[in-house]
């Protein structure tokens, strides 16, 4: 059974549509990423499950439930944000805001908390307003991981983390999930550092869907080939291609939907053409640019 | 993982109880506003002065009124500050729905304003040690001095009515705000409409009331009455954080 079934769901402010159109389902136990460029509804998106938003139309159903006002939703899912600042009382000490938080969820993990607040060296009498963004970041982590919701929501946790908290916070993620496997929805721009921790990806465009699959297929979806411009341009006649560069006069690089036999992509690389398999991140960067070429074009005046 | 069930009244009693935590600032303020009203109230709530043939009488008279009017100021406040997109957000970190954040707050607002009523009604008896040990015995006139428990009682009831009903317009006024902010503009306009028709009358006819029960029974309706709708309208509002 799914835990997030969203049908054709629309969500505008006023006249600009934020989320168009929208039908996915996530499975049970899924850890998935939530990609896209800024302004690609991502926050939106994550805000309606939660219950905060209420959809223009179409539907979404969590725990089969509407979640705008249901206790029963609310119960079962944390949603982390760079937000939680505002959510959180100015005058409460840290301990304070963790023993609050314990007592609303069920399975709150005191111990798992108290140990991370330990391990990453806060000091329970800080208030949460005097953090820096990183360690903001990072305690709103804390209580997403310790709550043990059914369904986690972490909206881009890992702002202002440094590179070695944010390599500890994959780690926690991925073994407090293998303990109690959940679904967890993940936002983030960094792709790169987080596709070994994905399961899937749901790639959004626009407020669109543009992708959602299994980070191993997603792997094996495009090509990159690289050679001459003539020959590169017969291999992609007919085929979607995502994304072209040219190099110098002669030399083209592109990356374009696999569907090559082997005995194609053989043949071409007879033909001096470069077969490179192409990163998930540089792909999705691909998938979401509005025009191909990408910032190079900008620079292009002739 | 297996969901886990809840039921509102559990919810809405966490989040009241989480609420004299995260909301400590507003008690702060009653607690501030109390203080500084007994403070200034030592100089005298009002004062007459007449004189001739050289001699001066002033006659400074102490009570708790003030205290017990900027405690209905507050009420009102506190009523529009519960409704604000800051104070909502606090209730929806955790777990919530519209309807607990209604009730935990309404809760709240009760709970403050029934202590706020209490202790401006008991100000009235320390301003009179206060003024006791400042004046003598002597500058004091004896009348109402004291002030029999019933009277005290019969104070207390009404200044928590009062209380109770302003911090129910307030809420009203904030979730109208929260709902449209045209009504920044219009809520004014309507009361100044409202002062031309003489509505003033109508607010005569509810807070003059001899009978402590028909007066009761008036404000409890007037504010179940705010607090319902309120609780109606905001049923349909986004939280954004």
């Amino acid at each position: 059974m799914p835990v997030i079934e969203s049908n054709e769901l629309t969500k505008t402010y006023g006249r600009l549509p934020a989320i168009n159109n929208l039908s996915f389902n996530i499975k049970e136990n899924k850890i998935t990423g939530l990609i896209g460029r800024n302004g690609a509804g991502k926050t939106t998106l994550l805000k309606t499950i939660a219950g905060f938003l209420k959809p223009t139309s179409g539907k979404i159903k969590v725990f089969s439930e509407n979640p705008f006002n249901s206790l029963k939703v609310s119960a079962n899912l944390i949603f982390i944000d760079d937000n939680m600042n505002l959510a959180l009382p100015s005058l409460l000490r840290l301990v304070d805001i963790l023993e609050s938080a314990g007592r609303f969820y069920p399975n709150w993990d005191r111990e798992l908390a108290t140990r991370l607040f330990d391990y990453f060296d806060f000091d329970p009498r800080q208030r949460h307003r005097s953090l820096s963004k990183g360690m903001r970041s990072t305690f709103n982590m804390i209580i997403g991981l310790s709550a043990r919701c059914a369904l986690t929501i972490l909206d881009e946790p890992t702002t202002g983390m440094d590179a070695a908290v944010r390599k500890d916070f994959y780690k926690a993620l991925l073994k407090d999930y293998i303990a109690y496997p959940r679904t967890i929805i993940v936002s983030s721009h960094l792709l790169s550092e987080i596709e070994d921790v994905l399961e899937d990806i749901l790639l959004l465009k626009d407020g669109e869907k543009c992708v959602h699959l299994p980070v191993s297929e997603l792997k094996e979806l495009a090509v990159g080939l690289r050679g001459r411009v003539n020959i590169i341009n017969e291999l992609a006649r007919g085929r979607q291609v995502y994304y072209s560069e040219t190099f110098g006069k002669d030399s083209i690089y592109i990356v374009v939907k696999n569907e090559f036999t082997e005995a194609a992509l053989q043949s071409a690389r007879l033909a001096g053409v470069e077969i490179t398999p192409v990163a998930v991140d540089d792909l999705s960067v691909y998938l979401t640019a509005r025009s191909k070429g990408g910032i190079d074009n900008v620079f292009k005046r002739n | 993982m297996s969901l886990s069930e809840t039921s509102l009244f559990q919810v809405a009693k966490r989040q009241y109880l989480y609420k004299f935590k995260a909301c400590s600032p507003l008690l702060f303020a009653l607690a501030v506003v109390q203080v500084l009203t007994i403070l200034t109230a030592q100089g005298g709530t009002s004062s007459a002065s007449t004189g001739g043939s050289g001699i001066t009488v002033s006659v400074y008279s102490y009570s708790s009124n003030l205290v017990i009017a900027n405690t209905i100021l507050w009420a009102f406040f506190a009523g529009f500050i519960c409704t604000t997109q800051t104070t909502k957000s606090i209730d929806f970190a955790y777990v919530s729905n519209r309807l607990s954040s209604n009730i935990s707050s309404i809760g709240f607002l009760l709970t403050a304003g029934i202590a706020g009523g209490v202790l401006a009604t008991l100000s009235g008896t320390l301003i009179r040690v206060m003024v006791f040990f400042k004046l003598g015995s002597k500058n004091i006139a004896p009348e109402n001095f004291f002030v029999p428990p019933q009277d005290l009682l019969l104070g207390c009831l009404a200044a928590i009515l009062y209380i109770t009903l302003s911090s129910s317009i307030g809420y009203f006024v904030g979730t109208l705000i929260q709902v449209s902010k045209a009504f920044i503009v219009l809520l004014p306009l309507f009361l100044v409409l409202a002062m031309r028709l003489s509505l003033g009358t109508l607010i005569d006819a509810v807070t003059k009331e001899n009978s402590l029960l028909l007066f009761a029974i008036k404000v409890l309706a007037i504010s179940v009455l705010l607090v319902w709708s309120s609780a109606l309208l905001s049923n349909r509002l986004e939280v954004r954080r």
